[in-house]
């Protein structure tokens, strides 16, 4: 119900945030009969594709060097070299993802202006963004080392990410896909903590995910109007064990040598950015 | 002619079929790949997974093909490179080894016929094939050209084989769901031989016959408003119902 209460408060759809402003409607409905529109749905398909090979390779960029920041990967070489090495998949990721991005939104206008994934994909995608190019990079080029400035723009992240992905939690039409932002978290903790830490946090994971099959399946099946509330429950436990222990690891706990509290929290913070993006996408195309 | 002959004595349209409509479904419930389908949420979060999991491998074997290409990490050597990334890959590559055939489960009968699919595992072949040669040929003196910042020919090759078939799996993995070069639509020979359409429950056409097909239905509307136009105008409407329905009669 609290939840509730909170998903009213966020941004909605962008036809509720916009919706007041005359000629907004018209020029968005508009836009897929512009020859850009026309073009972009003719050749979907295609766009599509390229739309995809550029997330790829802003993945690439923000696993290997997140990971090197988080003192994993390609220990054998310095962050910067990480950085400096993979960025060229980020420039041309981001230009491939948003270009053909614009695309998909001016050929699809209509079904996004009304979509509160969209709200969240975009905020997500303007927290990415900022992560990967005002805080990332500049502190990976100078091996790990933030400045006020790179401070300033985490924490900019991070509300925008927090934003983003509480529109993701709480809207019912998309809270399912949240699941995806937690198994990634859950698979970066599976990589980053380290010794006994990781096994416990294995232990507890796998009890959690049988006692939820468990509980979805057996005891209250899909046809029971509780299915869906006791599917929520363990996606909230589940987020907290995730997140709880991923804050650990991030201040300190089991960590991996040779990177800082900083580096860890933008790394993770990033990652977890652009999955929140990707599965957005993912969860406009299923709605 | 073997492909025909394959194609003709293949057990697995009718297995497929048989899973996709059959197995699992009885009065109440549908079958275990219909359920999947219409499943609230799990079809979702499959194929999101299934997604996600291959930008992580993407974006890790893409690292280690650019190594190979020379593009990248040039001052590393390429053990470092590969030792370091190919377990993330392999993790990612279990994933999605897990969830694709799920997702292939939910419509098996169409799949199998679909050009992209075949398409697709033509490629998947060719890259565990690179994967193969890689280890038993271009990986034998591997020793002589770890550091080179420019890996020989033969390893250059490899890497862009790998790239090249990685990005067309993927990209046919998403034409999967578009419909276009579906059965039963009017295709080239080669796109109808390739996904065996005659053997398919759409069946196969060519542009040729479609145009055929379309002329005919034209002549057969033709000769009707011919026959129409020469039938003598009814005047009572009670004679001219009867006609007609005789008429519907002998079509039955």
């Amino acid at each position: 119900m609290y939840l509730a209460q909170i998903g009213k408060m966020l941004p909605g759809a962008p036809d509720q945030i916009f919706g007041h402003i005359d000629g907004v409607k018209e020029w968005v409905d508009g836009l897929k009969n512009t020859d850009l529109g026309k073009f972009t749905n003719n050749n979907f398909a295609q766009i599509e594709i390229f739309h995809f090979i550029g997330m790829f390779l802003i993945g690439s960029y923000v696993i290997l060097t997140g990971m090197r920041m988080m003192g994993l990967g390609i220990k054998e070489e310095s962050i910067a070299v990480v950085d400096k090495n993979t960025r060229w998949f980020l420039h041309i990721g981001a230009l491939l993802a948003i270009g053909t991005g614009l695309m998909m939104g001016v050929g699809n206008s209509g079904k996004l202006y009304s979509s509160e994934i969209f709200t969240s994909k975009m905020i997500a995608m303007v927290a990415g963004l900022t992560f990967s190019y005002f805080v990332m990079v500049p502190v990976a080029k100078r091996d790990g080392v933030a400045t006020t400035g790179n401070r300033i723009g985490g924490a900019i992240g991070v509300a925008l990410l927090i934003l983003a992905l509480t529109i993701f939690a709480v809207r019912a039409t998309a809270n399912v896909g949240f699941f995806h932002m937690i198994w990634a978290a859950a698979l970066i903790l599976l990589v980053t903590l380290q010794g006994k830490m990781r096994n416990l946090y294995l232990i507890a994971l796998l009890v959690l995910v049988i006692a939820w099959q468990v509980m979805t399946h057996v005891v209250i099946p899909v046809e029971n109007e509780k299915y869906m509330l006791v599917n929520r429950v363990f996606m909230y436990l589940s987020g907290l064990l995730v997140f709880g222990l991923s804050l650990l690891n991030i201040f300190g706990t089991a960590a991996a040598p040779g990177s800082n509290n900083f580096s860890r929290l933008i790394a993770y913070a990033t990652i977890i950015a652009w999955v929140t993006v990707g599965a957005a996408g993912r969860w406009i195309g299923l709605s | 002619m073997l492909h025909d002959f394959l194609a003709a004595t293949s057990p697995l349209n009718s297995f497929f079929e048989r899973i996709q409509f059959h197995w699992g479904a009885d009065d109440m419930h549908s079958s275990y790949s219909q359920t999947l389908l219409g499943s609230l949420n799990f079809w979702g979060l499959l194929e999101g997974t299934h997604l996600l999991s291959l930008m992580l491998f993407f974006g890790t074997i893409a690292v280690v093909d650019s190594r190979l290409l020379g593009w990248t990490f040039r001052q590393t050597p390429v053990s470092v490179v590969s030792d370091r990334l190919l377990p993330w890959t392999v993790a990612a590559m279990i994933i999605a080894m897990v969830s694709g055939p799920i997702l292939f489960f939910s419509k098996p009968a169409e799949y199998y016929h679909n050009f992209w699919f075949r398409a697709k595992l033509f490629f998947l072949i060719v890259a565990i094939a690179n994967v193969y040669i890689f280890h038993k040929l271009v990986q034998k003196n591997q020793s002589e050209w770890d550091t080179a910042e420019s890996p020989p020919f033969k390893a250059k090759l490899s890497g862009a084989i790998s790239l090249m078939s990685w990005v067309l799996i993927m990209g046919f993995g998403r034409m999967i769901a578009y419909n276009f070069l579906d059965c039963g639509k009017p295709h080239a020979v080669w796109i109808n031989w390739v996904a065996e359409c005659k053997t398919s429950p759409l069946g196969s056409l060519t542009p040729a016959e479609y145009a055929k097909q379309l002329a005919d239905q034209k002549a057969a509307d033709d000769a009707a408003a011919a026959a129409a136009a020469a039938a003598p105008p009814a005047t009572d409407p009670k004679a001219a119902a009867a006609p007609a329905g005789a008429a519907k009669t002998e079509a039955k």
